[in-house]
């Protein structure tokens, strides 16, 4: 599946940002570090970076959310804008995110030139998580990932603190043979003519996953916690709930929201789905694995 | 007395068999109304809903749960105010005022 011939550093889930801004505004070049960036396989998004107003006058209000999201707002087209307050030193500045066409192309407005490698790491985050089912294309899911032997990708949907980093942790201290930790954080899910396609982003936790790799997505695991290691399959209406939860839905949008939704639908209904209730101990793990691989290849 | 309808604010969508609605964000007048909200409607909610797609009072409506599910005026009245306000307060519904 890979082709580093067309990889980019600002490449995600097959979506290169370009960046272009005025002059004498320096222009984000990575994402995370280690992040070497997916093959590009989908239009990109363009942002443009400039100086200029960041107040809201004229855009109507929807939600507050804390950062790194921000201040929501629509403008009379209905089109979302952000605007976020990124955190001194030396001072809190207001910084204004407009989209120009939503999943396509967006403008960011600092206070001045200096500001604008601030909050690139959210920014980028943001729009992506919002353009993949703008664009109708995906959704990104707040969920650890991981492909097992075989070229088997596994999304693990989960709130904060519901252990999703814990888990990553696990697989990566314990890693059995062929087995890649895609994330801890955001896992982005696509819908391809083929099925639906698991990739990893950038945006990790603190088990530090952020692998650059993609894979059909052929089960979904939610983690709890338990005593020993016990894995159960859940039925679609109970992957449903637990999922809704964990996905960027653009809410401000009927068309996107629709979207959103029927992926959701096909996630749940088209996918096996499973309840992995563990203490975290290394030979959890490698029975989720073996287990995992036994439960796919017989539905296979 | 008020009537109730849909909203058009809200996509409503049958997700693993069990319809779910989702608010369309539209305002920020209440802190707590967090747009992310979904709501997945049981048996009672679906009939309700269905109704709903016609301005409809609660004595209308209390009448029609009471008679689909063969349950009593006072539970019926009970279940009819608890979907009405969940649904007002999360903005799927709109009240209409009787003219």
């Amino acid at each position: 599946m890979q082709n580093d011939s067309t990889r980019s550093p600002l490449s995600v889930a097959g979506i290169q940002f370009l960046h272009e801004g005025e002059p004498g505004i320096p222009l984000p070049r990575w994402i995370t570090p280690t992040w070497r960036g997916s093959r590009v396989v989908d239009e990109p998004i363009r942002v443009f970076h400039a100086v200029g107003d960041t107040s809201t006058e004229g855009l109507q209000p929807v939600i507050s959310t804390e950062l790194p999201h921000g201040d929501y707002y629509v403008d009379d087209e209905r089109k979302m804008a952000i605007r976020a307050r990124i955190a001194g030193p030396p001072v809190d500045r207001p910084q204004l995110l407009r989209t120009t066409a939503s999943g396509f192309s967006y403008t960011i407005r600092y206070a001045s030139a200096e500001d604008a490698l601030r909050g690139q790491w959210g920014w980028h985050r943001t729009i992506f998580m919002f353009a993949l089912p703008m664009r109708r294309r995906g959704l990104s899911v707040h969920s650890t990932g991981f492909i097992l032997p075989g070229r088997r990708g596994v999304v693990c949907p989960g709130v904060s603190g519901a252990g999703k980093s814990t888990l990553a942790k696990l697989l990566l201290a314990a890693s059995p043979s062929e087995l890649t930790v895609l994330g801890d954080d955001r896992i982005a899910v696509t819908a391809e003519p083929e099925g639906l396609h698991l990739w990893g982003t950038p945006w990790h936790s603190s088990a530090g996953a952020a692998v650059a790799d993609d894979a059909p997505c052929s089960a979904m695991v939610f983690v709890a916690r338990g005593d020993g290691a016990r894995i159960t399959r859940l039925a679609p209406r109970e992957a449903m709930t637990r999922l809704i939860r964990t996905v960027a839905i653009p809410f401000w949008d009927p068309e996107g929201t629709e979207f959103a939704l029927s992926l959701i639908d096909q996630m749940v209904t088209t996918l096996p789905c499973f309840e992995f209730a563990y203490a975290p101990t290394n030979g959890a793990i490698v029975r989720l694995v073996d287990e995992l691989s036994a439960a796919i290849s017989t539905r296979n | 007395m008020a009537r109730f309808v849909r909203s058009a604010d809200v996509v409503a969508r049958r997700i693993a068999g069990e319809l779910v609605l989702v608010p369309i964000a539209t305002r920020t007048d209440d802190a707590e109304r967090r747009t992310a909200n979904f709501y997945v409607l049981n048996g009672t909610g679906e009939f309700l809903w269905d109704r709903l797609a016609s301005p409809a009072d609660i004595d209308a409506l209390v009448s029609a749960v009471t008679q689909h599910f063969a349950i009593s005026a006072g539970e019926a009245l009970g279940d009819v105010e608890r979907f009405l306000a969940e649904l007002a307060d999360c903005g799927a519904i709109d009240t209409v005022e009787r003219t």
